[in-house]
């Protein structure tokens, strides 16, 4: 496990990405767990959010109208927020402990004196970075799955894939502007408010986009837009839309290798 | 002879603040090169961008005859370091540590790594999380010993170290150059250099002011000597003395300043009952004041006028390192 940065990485975060999994798939479970009673008061519910107004039921709900359906369940407690919050505060935490981290806690300048070259760092760094996320995207997707099999959902496989590559996707592109920005100023404090803001700012931008129709065009500039808002289970994957994620987390990655290429190493 | 280390011109500004200016640098392979100077003065900058950590604003470098910033990579596959300031993996114990930084060239021998520590008395089995400083350091020196390096670089390895393990230390270095490896290490402390190294480098407030051998250094080091006699003091007996200066006197206690050897002083003193005799350790701001007035004078004061919290820092470290 210590054969190069990649490997040990993956060791160092052995135990909070144990941590991370655990927490998902309990939530989505207790989630999935809890949809039988809620389907049977789905009448209520249905009353009730045909009194919201509509461009509020829109912002947080979709277009949606099925409400006694697994899917718009899921989509509202699940994937419309907390999902995607649990994948990026994950990602975000463990992009700025990469290059940030090592080169704050003071670790940076003796595995560099090493022969790696700061690009093969870089990928190293940023593999360790996509499998986390990965893993626990994966753990997501199990859980649903398990969820399932026990309370019988009835989903649609292609869209619950495609829903988890959409929450990947998502969560890789806003850790990977938050790595870049730690490996391009070496401030973890920094990448983290970077990575928050991008974060949440595509959350709001969506919402409002919504609510406000003469805003609509917000949304264009959300990468929560991109990854299917408050309704990815419903949408299913959009190879346009996922494009749109992959290539920030691509570009997010070039800007990272770009800059620490060129700049000095912090003491 | 080779070069093991040549820079040109190699200048480094962060920003607004001098790093190192103007700095040509020839170290030849084979020798043990020591580069002196207060803290502040660029040596840490000087090293680091031998290892292309940092980036030159002007001027070159070479390592091994490879260019620091394009071979780097391959630089650092013959090359062991040890960084002035440094974090350890807090986690991993000390072979762990060792073992990842050996991977990343390619594996080491590990009975080598064994003797090693067996020599610094350092335990590899403890997490370096739990480490005192000193032995932070010693994981250190194993790092930058353990592949068989042909050059070492080593920014202030002794500070830290208690006495014991300096000398042994030392002995590495001994060792290191018979075995025809180069060395390059950075002190503050010129005991230290003249004691581990064949040629120093002074640099001075970014600048590399004169380069020496250390045979020859001797020859101008300044001792202040007291002499306690039994009777009233010679005064003009010493003060005629040839390199003796700033002499002060009481009725039994001469105090002075020597430049180059002690053989005339202690001549004179025989000829006389002396109750009490001490000569201290050559000083580095000594060295500098009267044989590199006039390149580093202005310089001097300057720092006199500006820097004086961070010279009485560099005062008590020099201190603690004569002490040691």
């Amino acid at each position: 496990m210590l054969r190069d940065a990649y490997l040990k990485g993956m060791r160092d975060q052995r135990r909070s990405l144990s941590i991370w999994v655990a927490s998902i798939v309990a939530y989505v479970l207790m989630m999935c767990a809890l949809f039988p009673s809620v389907r049977r008061s789905a009448p209520d519910m249905e009353a009730y959010i045909k009194n919201m107004p509509e461009a509020l039921r829109h912002a947080f709900m979709g277009e949606s109208t099925d409400y006694g359906s697994a899917t718009t369940y899921l989509n509202g407690e699940l994937f419309s927020f907390m999902s995607p919050l649990f994948v990026m505060i994950f990602g975000i935490g463990l992009a700025v402990g990469q290059i940030a981290g090592e080169e704050e806690n003071g670790t940076l300048s003796l595995l560099l004196a090493y022969p790696v070259s700061r690009g093969r760092l870089l990928l190293q760094k940023l593999g360790v970075l996509a499998t986390g996320v990965a893993a626990l995207c994966a753990a997501h997707l199990a859980a649903v799955a398990v969820g399932d099999a026990l309370v019988g959902l009835d989903l649609s496989l292609g869209r619950t894939l495609g829903a988890h590559v959409s929450l990947l996707l998502l969560g890789l592109s806003v850790a990977t502007v938050a790595f870049a920005v730690g490996a391009a100023t070496g401030r973890r404090g920094v990448a983290i408010a970077a990575g928050a803001a991008i974060g949440a700012v595509a959350y709001l931008l969506n919402i409002i986009a919504r609510m406000v129709e003469s805003l609509g065009w917000l949304r264009d500039v959300s990468l929560f837009h991109y990854y299917g808002g408050a309704e990815p289970l419903r949408l299913g994957l959009r190879p346009a839309y996922a494009a749109v994620l992959l290539a920030v987390t691509v570009g997010a990655a070039l800007v990272a290798w770009f800059s620490f290429e060129r700049r000095d190493v912090h003491v | 002879m080779a070069l093991a280390i040549d820079t040109e011109h190699l200048t480094k500004y962060y920003g607004e603040s001098r790093g190192i200016v103007d700095v040509d640098l020839d170290v030849e392979a084979g020798d043990v090169f020591g580069f002196l100077g207060p803290n502040g003065a660029g040596k840490t900058t000087t090293i680091r961008v031998l290892l292309d950590l940092i980036r030159p604003t002007s001027g070159s470098a070479t390592v091994l005859g490879l260019d620091a910033r394009r071979d780097s990579v391959a630089i650092r596959r013959r090359v062991g370091y040890l960084p002035g300031e440094y974090a350890l993996y807090p986690r991993l114990t000390g072979a762990e540590t060792l073992r990842y930084y050996g991977n990343l060239r390619g594996g080491v021998d590990w009975s080598y790594v064994e003797a090693l520590a067996r020599r610094l008395d350092f335990d590899l089995g403890r997490r370096s999380g739990d480490l005192s400083t000193g032995n932070k350091r010693k994981l250190g020196l194993i790092q930058a010993f353990m592949l068989r390096p042909e050059l070492v670089i080593l920014d202030e390895p002794t500070s830290g170290l208690d006495p014991l393990v300096q000398r042994e230390f030392y002995a590495m270095v001994d060792e290191a150059r018979e075995a025809g490896m180069t060395l390059f290490l950075s002190s503050h402390v010129l005991p230290e250099v003249q004691r581990v190294c064949s040629r120093v480098g002074f640099v001075r407030e970014g600048r590399l002011v004169a380069v020496e051998d250390v045979a020859a250094l001797g020859a101008k080091a300044v001792h202040h000597v007291e002499i306690e006699f039994a009777g009233p003091a010679p005064r003009a007996q010493f003060a005629a003395l040839p390199g003796v200066g700033s002499l002060t006197a009481t009725d039994h206690r001469l105090a002075f300043t020597v430049t180059g050897g002690l053989d005339a002083v202690v001549k004179a003193a025989a000829r006389h009952e002396v109750v009490a005799l001490t000569s201290h350790e050559p000083d580095l701001e000594d060295l500098f004041l009267v044989h590199y007035g006039e390149l580093a004078g202005h310089d001097v004061e300057e720092r006199a006028e500006h820097d004086d919290g961070e010279r009485s820092g560099d005062e008590e470290r020099e201190r603690a390192g004569d002490a040691a």
